[in-house]
């Protein structure tokens, strides 16, 4: 999902994001 | 030289070693990926373009910002020429001058190794590592309001509220930044706050009265009240989420200086930091590159409270504080790192922009005007010597969502006289376009135009296929 890297876009679609995923990307790029 | 004075030499000068390794490998990582791409800051290459050539702002284009980013541009695009690749060194550049600014800051009130801390966790932080691959203003913006920041630092009150006008005249959005900057100069001394205000001041507002006399109400409607008729564009809590995910080892820093010993002497980070949260929270169009404004306070406030805590944790050990600093570090720059590239660097990339510019130039005749998505079209008319019809470059759909431009109006004005529209969509497995974006009548489109080309888009975070339109009569 494009949340604004460098343009200002509409985008009307919510988040597929959780807090849980937080610890993710350690674990992704560790294990 | 002997292996002993070597290794004397490293030890005396190791901050300084690290900060340019820190700052050849950053940008070694962006200067290996960077590529045009669909993005805001195409707009703003055609519009120095413009101004190259005599064509201003305001009166003769929309342009939704105060002028200094793109007369920077425009003076930069007369340096480079044709090589127009180059201006995407303007977030990269600014953000290292950034990154050594904060060094100097934290050094000066703190210690080295905060300092250095600081720099690097600002440099890798996940905002500036993505945002860097976009021309768009935000990080011009911050160079100046650090700058800024750096001189108050060192008592030059006057030029520093002079510098941290230039922040406002590239973008408005600087406002609560500054806002911070005079509640901490009014806190400091009053005779701080007066200089400060009056240096800036002597900037602000002659420029603004000389632009306001060209321009009139065409800039303050372009430059202000544009903006405060805007509704959200991304969903906010979605951009929080996305923030707090990436740079949360910044954010849990940040949260537990407030905490710390030494908080007083933390002071004049954590106001202008405050003061843009706020801004966030209460501001209805907010994007992740905004998230730039704030790096520098959260990145300064890690940096101290990192060096704080390895030197508590150990206390007894004390071998280990090096050993614990350099671990997050490395962690910091390889994870940040590895999904900057993974997920990002290569997203939005304009793979087939050469093939598209010379299917224009040679379809079209120089007179020939073109119209469409403004994530390219700018920097197809660049590299085809095509116009723009009438300059609409700034075709964003909140423009038209706004009401600023009417759709059936913008139609009435392409029809029988622009010879190409090109846009940016989704096409489904049947070769169907699924939506086209608001920027000109859909039935104008697939009624009375054809569509003569399409260019798979590789990778994007939305959309698959650059579509062109021609609607010669």
């Amino acid at each position: 999902m494009n949340f604004g890297f460098g343009n200002k876009i509409k985008n009307n679609s919510s988040s597929d994001l959780r807090f849980e995923d937080v610890f993710s990307n350690f674990f992704y790029v560790f294990c | 030289m002997k292996f002993v004075e070597i290794k004397k030499y490293f030890i005396k000068n190791k901050y300084f070693l690290i900060f340019v390794f820190i700052l050849v490998l950053f940008f070694a990582i962006k200067i290996s990926q960077m590529g045009f791409k669909f993005s805001d800051e195409n707009i703003y290459f055609y519009m120095g373009n413009l101004i190259s050539n005599g064509i201003m702002p305001y009166s003769n284009f929309f342009f939704a910002s105060p002028p200094l980013q793109i007369f920077i541009i425009s003076f930069l695009s007369f340096l480079f020429g044709s090589k127009l690749i180059l201006l995407k060194l303007i977030p990269i550049f600014a953000v290292m001058i950034t990154g050594s600014l904060i060094f100097l800051i934290v050094k000066k009130e703190f210690d080295s190794l905060s300092a250095i801390i600081s720099f690097i966790l600002y440099l890798f932080s996940f905002v500036i590592l993505t945002t860097t691959d976009h021309s768009t203003g935000i990080h011009l913006t911050t160079m100046f309001l650090i700058l800024s920041f750096y001189l108050f630092q060192r008592k030059k009150y006057i030029l520093s509220g002079s510098v941290g006008a230039f922040s406002l005249l590239t973008r408005l959005y600087a406002f609560p930044v500054i806002f911070g900057f005079v509640l901490v100069a009014f806190l400091k001394n009053k005779k701080s706050f007066w200089k400060y205000f009056l240096g800036g001041l002597i900037i602000f507002v002659p420029i603004n009265l000389i632009l306001f006399f060209l321009f009139r109400e065409n800039y303050l409607n372009s430059i202000f009240f544009y903006h405060l008729s805007k509704t959200a564009g991304i969903s906010k809590l979605a951009i929080f989420e996305f923030f707090i995910k990436w740079d949360f080892l910044l954010i849990i820093l940040s949260l537990i200086s407030i905490f710390m010993k030494n908080r007083a002497k933390l002071i004049p980070f954590l106001i202008p930091a405050g003061t843009t949260l706020l801004f966030f929270l209460f501001y209805s169009d907010i994007y992740y590159l905004y998230f730039g404004l704030l790096l520098p306070f959260l990145a300064i406030l890690s940096g101290i409270t990192l060096k704080e805590l390895a030197e508590n944790v150990s206390k007894n050990y004390k071998k280990y504080f090096y050993i614990i600093l350099i671990l997050v570090l490395v962690f910091v720059i390889f994870h940040n790192s590895f999904f900057y590239f993974k997920d990002h660097a290569s997203t939005a990339k304009i793979d087939s922009l050469e093939e598209i510019a010379n299917y224009v130039k040679t379809n079209s005749n120089e007179s020939d005007v073109i119209y469409g998505s403004f994530e390219i079209v700018p920097l197809v008319a660049i590299l085809s010597e095509r116009k723009i019809i009438n300059n609409y470059i700034d075709t964003n759909e909140k423009v038209f969502l706004t009401e600023v431009v009417d759709v059936g109006e913008r139609t009435k004005e392409l029809r029988g006289k622009v010879k190409f529209v090109i846009m940016k969509t989704f096409v489904d497995t049947n070769g169907k376009i699924v939506y086209l974006e608001k920027i000109v009548d859909s039935d104008f489109l697939l009624n009375e135009c054809k569509i003569v080309k399409k260019y798979p888009i590789k990778k994007d975070y939305q959309d698959n296929m650059i579509v062109i339109f021609d609607c010669e009569k």
